[in-house]
């Protein structure tokens, strides 16, 4: 997954919650293999590699399509599974701006619209390339508590790269990093059965020129969206928290507060100059 | 703190929602997947109702001796058992073993003050009440299978009950399909039971009441031999979920009952030997996620060909507390007499059918309950009451006849437990 991830489980012994961990781990790892555009055996390589050529998809792939087509309409365009290729264009090692022609040359190949999509067959136009990482890390950690509960475990905490799934009668305690100072803490909230995640603009921006640009890529224009220092979500389940938050960021400082309200979950929101929009409950600090 | 609930779902909300839900990780349970635990449960149920008014008890008594104001006690014991059978069958057995003491009303007589027997419309009417030597003994058993397939179920069960003067046959079958990514749920049924009576001694009293009641009494409508119905039912009901909380489901049905309806056990009761019932229901399944609790909210609505028309609202809210789940309910219920009842116009026995049951007559009824389950892994414990009392004053529409003075008042307590394993 690219980042730390954590299982935590209620067990009556030590060994015995290592031992439940293991299927827990394996599914993790079935999902990596499958989804991760970083290994050439994975489905979404092959996907790629198979551009120009239809392909049909097993039943999980097609949901998670599906789930991606939806939050494309729900964000009128600005999340994109098609826009991955814009990384070729943006170093955020370098801290250097691409040339402006280098991203209008991969815009043509940027669009989910463009995609021939009749589940479960998918018919990627040469050229073009997914990425499910927005969506899969986040499906997974609500796939594990599945996992964990029909193996009879009663409660847990799933996390995977800071997003999390909290299942059964327990309640978890979660600390939020300060996005702006991610080693000073925010704030402390106890999360029973449900979804909880975190988008920001801390792990990967460069400065260039006094600007700050984040890796948060509007796939119309191929230049970094002004985000809000970082969201956080709490909802059902970890899926439609780190949707929420996601497309909180994609809708840019200006707009994501309108959005999030829109959306009508609880959330927490900091500004880049330190302002914070707590919606949580009151008795969250 | 707990999960903060911020404002109602939004329209983007209930779209992704429902996007997600075709995940096979957070599909909602779907009832087309084959059970995979074995459940074993036992119930106790004490059903009383409660004694009436000894002013409203004749002196006259099916059997020599008195008038009891006592009514029915019954004792119920229910074992059930279910397996999945395989990837996708599963089995059921149900038994039911039931002790029914007490007494019933046989017919209803106006009496003056002094008990004598009267047709003036000033003088009360009073019930005439078996002795309280009624002991029935009733044995049930179900058998019931499954299918489970991809997209729905298939449903197969017979039923055989038996007690010392009667027996009934049944057997039914149905089948439930989803559509529209499991969003839309179709299902319809039939089933057919056969029932046999041999009455032991019910249709001849009412000809021995007839002389002690006096002139208008019409006598019960007798039993050669034995007494035979039928019973045809159909049904088709659909569902809908309409957000990750909130489920809607609306059905109708159709029965027939032929053969001899009249009660054996009345002895003024002729009732025609045909009854066509209809119903509609709708219901609403809304999860109120801030008090973590389900609201479930019944109507129904019932006709049938014999004049009575029925209205029941029931409303019960699923709350959960740690390893408790406690469930408030209250329920409406009001009725329309059938066209042949009558407790006050002797002129109705003029007619081919009469009946003084309180169960035709107009009336409304409130029920409250209250049932707690206490979920302990893997084993759930039971325990509920429920308090009914009915009235011809919490009717909707007021009849012209007098209250029944047979209408019911009862309490029922049931422990159970539960093991799943």
């Amino acid at each position: 997954m690219g980042s730390p991830c954590q299982i935590r489980l209620r067990a009556s012994s030590l060994s015995h919650a290592q031992a439940l961990c293991q299927p827990l781990m394996q599914e993790a790892w079935r999902f990596e293999a499958k989804y991760s555009r970083y290994l050439p055996t994975s489905l979404v390589s092959q996907i790629n590699a198979s551009a120009g050529a239809p392909l049909v998809l097993d039943s999980e792939a097609a949901a998670i399509i599906d789930y991606a087509a939806e939050l494309y309409q729900q964000s009128d365009g600005l999340f994109d599974i098609t826009s991955g290729v814009l990384r070729t264009a943006w170093d955020f090692s370098s801290a250097q701006l691409p040339a402006a022609q280098t991203i209008q040359a991969l815009l043509p190949n940027i669009g989910w619209q463009q995609v021939d999509w009749q589940n479960p067959k998918l018919l990627l136009p040469a050229g073009m390339q997914i990425d499910l990482g927005g969506v899969v890390k986040e499906y997974a950690a609500d796939a594990l508590a599945q996992c964990a509960q029909a193996q009879g475990i009663d409660s847990g905490l799933i996390e995977l790269g800071g997003d999390i799934r909290v299942f059964g009668s327990l309640t978890w305690p979660i600390g939020i990093s300060d996005p702006r100072q991610p080693s000073r803490p925010l704030l402390q909230l106890t999360l029973e059965a449900g979804g909880f995640a975190t988008s920001g603009n801390y792990q990967r921006y460069f400065m260039h020129a006094g600007k700050r640009y984040s890796h948060i890529l509007n796939p119309k224009t191929g230049w970094p969206v002004v985000t809000p220092a970082g969201v956080s979500v709490i909802a059902d389940n970890c899926l439609i928290a780190g949707s929420v938050s996601t497309l909180a960021l994609l809708m840019g400082e200006e707009q994501c507060l309108s959005w999030l309200y829109d959306v009508g979950l609880p959330f927490l929101c900091v500004f880049n100059d330190g302002r914070i929009v707590n919606e949580f409950a009151p008795s969250a600090n | 703190m707990t999960n903060p609930t911020f404002k109602k779902p939004s329209q983007r909300l209930l779209a992704l929602s429902t996007a997600a839900m075709a995940l096979p990780a957070l599909a909602p349970p779907s009832f087309a997947v084959a059970p995979t635990e074995r459940t074993l449960s036992y119930r106790y149920t004490q059903y009383n109702e409660m004694s009436i008014d000894p002013k409203k008890v004749s002196s006259i008594n099916a059997d020599e001796g008195g008038g009891s104001n006592q009514r029915y006690d019954i004792d119920i014991n229910q074992y059930a058992f279910s397996t999945p059978v395989g990837d996708h069958f599963s089995m059921s057995i149900d038994i039911q073993d039931e002790v029914l003491t007490g007494a019933s009303p046989w017919t209803v007589t106006k009496e003056d003050v002094k008990g004598t027997p009267s047709d003036s419309s000033d003088d009360e009417i009073k019930l005439v009440m078996s002795g309280a030597t009624i002991k029935e003994h009733r044995t049930e058993a179900n058998l019931a299978t499954t299918y489970y397939y991809s997209t729905g179920t298939i449903s197969g069960n017979v039923g055989f009950s038996t007690e010392d003067d009667y027996e009934s046959t049944s057997a039914g079958l149905s089948w439930g399909g989803e559509f529209d990514d499991k969003q839309t749920g179709v299902s319809v049924g039939v089933s057919y039971s056969d029932d046999t009576a041999d009455p032991e001694e019910g249709s001849y009293k009412g000809t021995e009441l007839g002389g002690k009641i006096g002139g208008w009494l019409n006598g019960s409508d007798p039993v050669v031999g034995t007494a035979k119905k039928e019973s045809v039912s159909g049904f088709i009901s659909g569902s809908r979920i309409l957000s990750p909380n909130w489920i809607v489901q609306a059905g109708v049905s159709y029965t027939q009952k032929t053969g001899h309806l009249s009660d054996p056990y009345k002895a003024n009761d002729k009732r025609p030997d045909e009854r066509n019932l209809y119903t509609f229901n709708a219901s609403s399944r809304y999860w109120i996620k801030p008090i973590k609790a389900a609201m479930h909210a019944d109507y129904r609505y019932y006709t049938d060909d014999w004049g009575i028309e029925s209205h029941t609202l029931s409303l019960a809210l699923y709350q959960n507390w740690q390893k408790l789940q406690i469930i408030p309910s209250l329920r409406y219920y009001t009725q329309t007499s059938a066209s042949f009842y009558s407790i006050a116009d002797p002129e109705t026995t003029l007619y081919n059918y009469y009946a003084d049951d309180h169960r035709l007559s107009n009336f409304g009824a409130i029920t409250t309950g209250l049932k707690i389950v206490f979920k302990q892994k893997p084993v759930d414990w039971i325990l509920s009451g429920e308090y009914y009392v009915s009235g011809a004053d919490m009717a909707l529409d007021k009849a012209d006849e007098p209250e029944h003075p047979g209408l019911l008042k009862y309490t029922k307590f049931t422990f159970g437990v539960e093991h799943r394993f």
